[in-house]
């Protein structure tokens, strides 16, 4: 078993008075709650204060906890002094590893620790380490709400789309024991989802308790990356690479679009960074359907080769163009 | 294998329901749309307010917050609102990083 010095977590002298322990506790619940911090570790964070916070903010609890941590203090120092002492050539007998002094200290321990969950349970607080649950089971004994993330691909978008969804409810058995049931569903996702929407799927969560309605699983929309399209919103963006002397005399490109192709016209003297817009060919929302954007971007070849290199330098003498004007003004 | 077919029911709740499924009462539910942390997507009353999942996820996140960090609900609109920015920057910012690195050679 892991001792965990709860002053340590708050970051408090163990002399620190109910004040500052709550104190010490708001600063770092602002800074590692699940809902506002980006820490990867927030959620274990979290809960690590909350059981901290539980017990020290309880005087009996505290009590209690303290003369175990003095305990854990005594041996370790104890057990410190044996490895010295056995690399100075002395023998120590069992001191290093004393099974049943473990075990006793160990009973010692869930004793306060089983006082602890009713402190502080990580259920109230919404947030199940064991799982990617974000829901908590309510005061009618309704089943777990679970949300999971659901990639899709921005074509996927365009129609209506049925997708396999998995995932691993865990429920306790009549022993207690935490039992996990695979469940596996078709779902009809419907056009137009957008990024980070949620959809909702009553019923599907976890089994509610003795005739209590089971929780929702909520499937939060990610849309994949694509090699080729930008997302803003629904409109989508593509870097379209032309070479300088179509950027001047314009010409037609075939254009890659999420259901197909299209012709597009690049007019002559178009600069790098112009964007063209393709009107309707972006994603679909519940109302409309977003545009397609083309950025161009001009590409010089990474090699001038023997026959060009005459006619760009008759340019360069020929052209009195200066890219650099606006510098002199 | 189950097939569930997404109706219209299924995006939108009515304040019961949103109630139900956030474990609040309706005069909590007043308070949250006073406050814009809920925000009905439809009806003049109470009975006829339609809400997003969304709003439901915010609403969650709210009374988490509130339990967790013991603040003031207009404190908690302000968090929300201020993280809802965060998410957005994040995002642009991903987005014209991803643009730029498509633009260089």
């Amino acid at each position: 078993m892991n001792f965990k010095d709860y002053y340590t977590v708050l970051g408090i002298e163990p002399q620190a008075d109910v004040k500052a322990v709550k104190a010490a506790y708001k600063k770092l619940a602002v800074k590692y709650h699940p809902d506002v911090s980006k820490h990867d570790d927030a959620e274990e964070k979290f809960k690590e204060i909350g059981e901290a916070y539980a017990i020290l903010s309880n005087a009996k609890k505290r009590a209690e906890y303290d003369e175990v941590r003095h305990h854990h203090l005594n041996r370790s120092q104890h057990n410190y002094a044996g490895q010295a002492g056995a690399s100075a050539g002395q023998h120590w007998g069992q001191q290093q590893s004393d099974p049943q002094s473990d075990q006793e200290f160990a009973d010692f321990f869930n004793s306060i620790f089983g006082a602890r969950h009713s402190g502080f349970d990580s259920r109230h607080s919404g947030f199940d380490p064991n799982q990617q649950h974000h829901g908590r089971q309510s005061q009618h004994d309704k089943g777990q709400d679970i949300e999971m993330e659901f990639p899709m691909f921005l074509e996927e978008t365009l129609t209506d789309t049925l997708k396999p969804v998995s995932f691993t409810l865990q429920q306790r058995d009549a022993h207690g024991q935490v039992v996990e049931h695979p469940k596996s569903l078709k779902v009809n996702i419907p056009a137009g989802v957008s990024n980070g929407e949620r959809i909702r799927l009553k019923g599907q969560g976890g089994p509610g308790q003795t005739k209590a309605d089971n929780g929702d699983l909520y499937l939060k929309i990610r849309y994949a990356p694509h090699p080729l399209f930008d997302v803003d919103g629904r409109n989508l963006t593509i870097v379209v690479p032309v070479s300088p002397w179509e950027a001047v005399l314009g010409t037609k490109v075939k254009l890659p679009t999420l259901t197909g192709h299209i012709q597009l016209s690049i007019p002559a003297n178009s600069q790098s960074g112009q964007r063209l817009r393709i009107k309707g060919k972006g994603l679909l929302s519940k109302k409309e359907q977003g545009d397609l954007f083309a950025l161009l971007k001009i590409v010089v070849p990474a090699v001038a080769d023997e026959a060009s290199k005459p006619l760009w330098t008759e340019l360069a003498e020929k052209n009195t163009f200066d890219p650099r004007a606006s510098w002199s003004k | 294998m189950l097939q569930i077919n997404i109706s219209e029911q299924d995006c939108w709740l009515s304040s019961d329901e949103l109630c139900e499924c956030s474990d609040i009462s309706s005069a909590l539910l007043l308070e949250l749309v006073e406050h814009s942390i809920a925000i009905p997507l439809q009806g003049e009353v109470i009975e006829q307010w339609q809400f997003s999942v969304e709003n439901l996820h915010q609403v969650k996140k709210a009374t988490r917050i509130q339990r967790d960090l013991a603040l003031d609900w207009s404190g908690i609109g302000l968090i929300l609102q201020l993280l809802d920015e965060r998410d957005q920057l994040e995002h642009e910012v991903h987005r014209l990083k991803q643009q730029l690195s498509r633009f260089k050679i």
